[in-house]
C-alpha cells in the first residue's frame, strides 16, 4: 500500500469519524445526557453538604439553667453553621419524653448533663461544651471583678483556616473511597459509549447502510472512524462533567472532600481510553454478527461477562490487594482498564507495572482489530439469524 | 470495460456462482437477468469486493480490479441503504467524500444530483420522510454522486410506477450514452429488452448466456411466426414443421426453425392473413428456453439470495 492509499484511508477513517460526531454530538440524547450528568454530579456533590448545613439543632433545657446560656450556645451552634432551637421543659421527664419522641435532639439537665436517644452527636456535643464553658468563665469573670469589655478581650478568637495538601498517596478510607469513584466510572464510562459503538453498528447493518458503505471502504476503516468519532463525543461529555465536578468542588471549598491525585487522574484517563477502545472494538465486531437490536444484548454477553469480571477482580483486589491474582487480573487487556485504575488509586503501583500493562493492552488491540475487523466485514452482509464466530474468523 | 472471467462462490454446499465469465461494456446497458436465487447479487457484491470469489478474477479495464479502482463505480444495492434519520443531501455528500471527492465537489455533486432527479425541493427533507420512489432516487443519486465509469445496480426498477419507471429508463440511458458501463438486474425482461443492447443471463450461478442481445436473438435456432388470420385459423395447428406456442381465436403464434422459409409456410392461406410477423424469439422466450433447458442438466441447490 501507498503513502498515498494510506493517506486516503486516514481521510475516509476521519470523514466517517466526522460524521459520528455530527450525528452523536447533535443528538438530544447526547445534550440531554451531558445535562443530566452533570445535574447528577452537581446534586451528588451538593446535595449532602445542604443537607448537613441547613440541619436546625434542637436542644431542650431543664432544672437550673446557668443565665447567658441561650446565647452562648446560639453563638456556638452558628459557629459551625446551624440554627438553634431551644425549648425549656419543668420537668426532666417532660424534656425525657421529649427526646424519646424526637422533638428535641438533647436534653441539658442543670447545665452539666447531655441526654440523648440514641447516641451523641459529636458536633453538638462539642457546640455544648464550648457554650458551658463559655458560661462557666464569664460567670467566674464576674466574680472576680473582670468587666465584660475585659473579658471579651481574652476571649478574642483565634481565625483558623483550613487546607488540603493532598497526600502523595490518599491512605486508607479516602483512597478505598477514590478507588471505587473511579471503578464505578470506568465501569459505566466503557459500558456506555461501547454501548453506541453497538448500537449504531447494528443499526447500519439493519438499515443497510453498512453494503454500501463497503463498497467504498475497507471494514476496518469504518470500525476504526466509528470507535474513534464515538470515543471523541464521549471525552468530550466527561470532560464536560468532569469540569463542572472540579469547579463545585473548589467553589464549595470542602476540606472533607476526598482529593485525587493528579496523577490517579491522568491514569484513569488512559485507562478509561483503552477500555473503551478495546470494549468497543469487541462490540462491534459482535454486534456486527446480529442483525436486530434486539439480539444484541445476547451477542455480546460474553464480553459483558468479562466487564463483570473486572468488577469481581476489583472486590478480590480490595481484599488482596498484593495477590499474584490481583496483579495478573491488572495485566490482563479485558480486566486491566478496571483493575489498574484501582490498584493506581488505592497504592503507588510501580510505574514499570503500569507501563507495561498499557503495553500489553496496546498489543492486544493491535491482534483484536485485525480479527474484529474480520468478523465485521464477514458478518456485516449476512442477516437473518446469528452468525456463527467460527465461521468468520477461519481463513477463508 | 469489466470482465468476470470463471468467477465462482461457494457457501458451504451451495454453489452460489460457479464459473461465471461476462462483460459489461462502456456506453451501453447491461440487463442482468435470472431467476430469484440464481446469484445474480453474489456477481454484484463481487464487483464490490463484498463477497470474496473463490475462484475467478474481475477485472475493470483488463487490470484485476482494485480498492481504488471500485471508488471509481456506483453500486446500489438490492436491499436500499441509507441512514433513514439523516437529511436528504447529507448522506450523499457522506458517500461523495468516502468515494474521494472534496467537500465542497461533494456539496455540489449531491446538489446537482438532486436536482436532476426532480427532488430539488425535498433538499432538506429527512430521508424516511420521502415516498418509496423518493427514496429510490436518492439511493441512485447515492451511487451517481461521484460520476461513476461503472454503475451496478441491483432491481433499480423494483417498486417504481410505471411514470417512475420511464424516468429511471431514460436516467440510465443517457449514462450509458455518456459513456458509462451500465449493469442492473430485473426481474422485468420487457424492460432490460427494451433499454438493454447487452444481457446477461444466469441460472442457478451459471451464465446461460451473454453478450448483444440483438446477435444473441439472430443466432437462436428458432424464429416466431405471429400470424392472424380471417378465418379456419385450425388449418395452421397442424404444420408439420411449425410448433404451436400460443393459440388465441384467430391469432396464432408459431415456432419453427431458423431455416424454414416463413412465405411458404403460409402460401395455402396467403389469401387470409391479416397480420403477419416473422422475429428472432424475444428476451423472454430466450431466458425461458435457457433456464428450463439448464434445470434438469444441473444438480446445484439454488436457494442463496440473488
Amino acid at each position: 500500500m501507498s503513502r498515498a492509499d494510506r493517506r486516503e484511508g486516514w481521510r475516509r477513517t476521519w470523514v466517517i469519524a466526522l460524521r459520528e460526531v455530527r450525528e452523536r454530538g447533535g443528538s438530544r440524547a447526547y445534550r440531554l445526557s451531558t445535562v443530566a450528568g452533570i445535574l447528577l454530579v452537581v446534586a451528588l456533590l451538593l446535595v449532602p453538604s445542604l443537607l448537613e448545613k441547613s440541619k436546625d439543632y434542637h436542644v431542650g433545657l431543664t432544672g437550673v439553667v446557668p443565665s447567658g446560656t441561650v446565647s452562648a450556645l446560639e453563638a456556638q451552634t452558628h459557629a459551625v453553621d446551624h440554627d438553634l432551637q431551644v425549648t425549656r421543659f419543668a420537668t426532666i421527664a417532660a424534656g425525657e419524653r421529649a427526646v424519646r419522641d424526637k422533638r428535641i435532639d438533647v436534653l441539658l439537665v442543670d447545665g452539666t448533663r447531655l441526654e440523648w436517644r440514641t447516641r451523641a452527636d459529636s458536633t453538638l456535643t462539642a457546640a455544648v461544651a464550648s457554650a458551658m464553658q463559655a458560661v462557666h468563665i464569664r460567670a467566674q469573670a464576674d466574680r472576680l471583678g473582670i468587666s465584660a469589655g475585659q473579658l471579651a478581650q481574652l476571649l478574642v478568637p483565634v481565625t483558623l483556616t483550613s487546607r488540603t495538601l493532598g497526600a502523595a498517596h490518599t491512605t486508607g478510607k479516602d483512597a478505598n473511597t477514590v478507588g471505587f469513584i473511579a471503578v464505578g466510572f470506568m465501569y459505566l464510562a466503557i459500558s456506555f459509549y461501547a454501548g453506541f459503538v453497538l448500537t449504531g453498528v447494528v443499526q447500519e447493518k439493519a438499515s443497510r447502510v453498512a453494503e454500501v458503505l463497503l463498497a467504498r471502504m475497507p471494514a476496518h476503516e469504518i470500525l476504526t472512524g466509528k470507535v474513534l468519532g464515538i470515543g471523541a463525543v464521549g471525552l468530550a461529555q466527561l470532560a464536560a462533567i468532569s469540569v463542572v465536578a472540579i469547579v463545585t468542588v473548589a467553589a464549595m471549598g470542602d476540606a472533607n472532600a476526598p482529593s485525587i491525585p493528579a496523577d490517579v487522574l491522568a491514569w484513569t484517563c488512559l485507562w478509561f481510553v483503552l477500555g473503551y477502545l478495546l470494549y468497543s472494538v469487541l462490540y462491534a465486531a459482535l454486534g456486527a454478527t446480529t442483525s436486530r437490536i434486539e439480539d444484541a444484548q445476547a451477542a455480546i454477553a460474553p464480553v459483558t461477562g468479562l466487564m463483570l469480571l473486572s468488577y469481581f477482580g476489583v472486590i478480590y483486589a480490595e481484599e488482596n490487594p498484593d495477590a499474584a491474582l490481583t496483579v495478573l487480573l491488572s495485566y490482563f487487556p479485558a480486566t486491566a482498564p478496571v483493575v489498574m485504575t484501582y490498584r493506581v488509586a488505592l497504592h503507588a503501583v510501580p510505574g514499570w507495572q503500569m507501563v507495561t500493562s498499557a503495553v500489553v493492552m496496546v498489543l492486544a488491540m493491535w491482534g483484536l482489530i485485525r480479527v474484529a475487523g474480520r468478523i465485521y466485514s464477514g458478518a456485516l452482509l449476512r442477516f437473518g439469524g446469528r452468525v456463527p464466530l467460527r465461521e468468520l474468523v477461519r481463513p477463508s | 470495460m469489466l470482465e468476470l472471467q470463471g468467477v465462482s462462490k461457494r457457501y458451504g454446499d451451495v454453489a452460489a456462482l460457479s464459473r461465471c465469465s461476462f462483460q459489461v461494456r462502456p456506453g451501453r446497458l447491461t440487463g442482468f437477468v435470472g431467476p430469484n436465487g440464481a446469484g445474480k447479487t453474489t456477481a454484484m457484491r463481487a464487483i464490490f469486493g463484498l463477497v470474496i470469489p473463490d475462484a475467478g478474477t474481475v477485472s475493470w479495464q483488463s487490470q484485476p480490479v482494485t480498492a481504488a479502482a471500485r471508488r471509481r463505480f456506483g453500486y446500489m444495492p438490492e436491499e436500499r441503504g441509507l441512514y433513514p434519520r439523516m437529511g436528504v443531501a447529507d448522506p450523499l455528500v457522506l458517500l461523495g467524500r468516502l468515494s474521494g471527492l472534496t467537500a465542497a465537489t461533494a456539496i455540489r455533486e449531491a446538489d446537482r444530483w438532486l436536482d436532476v432527479l426532480g427532488l430539488a425541493d425535498r433538499k432538506t427533507a429527512r430521508l424516511d420522510d420521502l415516498s418509496h420512489g423518493n427514496q429510490q432516487r436518492v439511493q441512485l443519486a447515492a451511487a451517481l454522486v461521484h460520476s461513476p465509469e461503472l454503475l451496478v445496480l441491483d432491481e433499480p426498477f423494483s417498486g417504481l410506477d410505471p411514470l417512475a419507471m420511464d424516468a429511471m429508463s431514460r436516467l440510465l440511458a443517457d449514462l450509458a450514452h455518456a459513456g458509462a458501463a451500465v449493469l442492473f438486474s430485473s426481474h422485468q425482461l420487457d424492460v432490460v429488452e427494451h433499454l438493454c443492447e447487452d444481457v446477461v443471463v444466469i441460472d442457478r450461478g451459471h451464465v446461460v448466456l451473454t453478450g448483444d442481445l440483438n446477435e444473441i436473438r439472430d443466432s437462436a435456432p428458432d424464429r416466431y411466426l405471429d400470424v392472424t388470420v380471417s378465418r379456419d385459423p385450425e388449418r395452421l395447428l397442424h404444420l408439420t414443421d411449425a410448433v404451436v406456442v400460443a393459440h388465441d381465436g384467430a391469432r396464432i403464434r408459431l415456432r419453427v426453425g431458423r431455416h424454414i422459409d416463413p412465405v411458404t409456410l403460409v402460401a395455402g392461406i396467403v389469401g387470409d392473413v391479416q397480420r403477419l410477423t416473422y422475429e428472432p424469439p424475444t428476451l423472454s422466450e430466450l431466458f425461458r428456453t435457457a433456464v428450463s433447458g439448464k434445470a434438469s442438466s444441473t444438480q446445484e441447490v439454488s436457494g442463496v439470495a440473488g
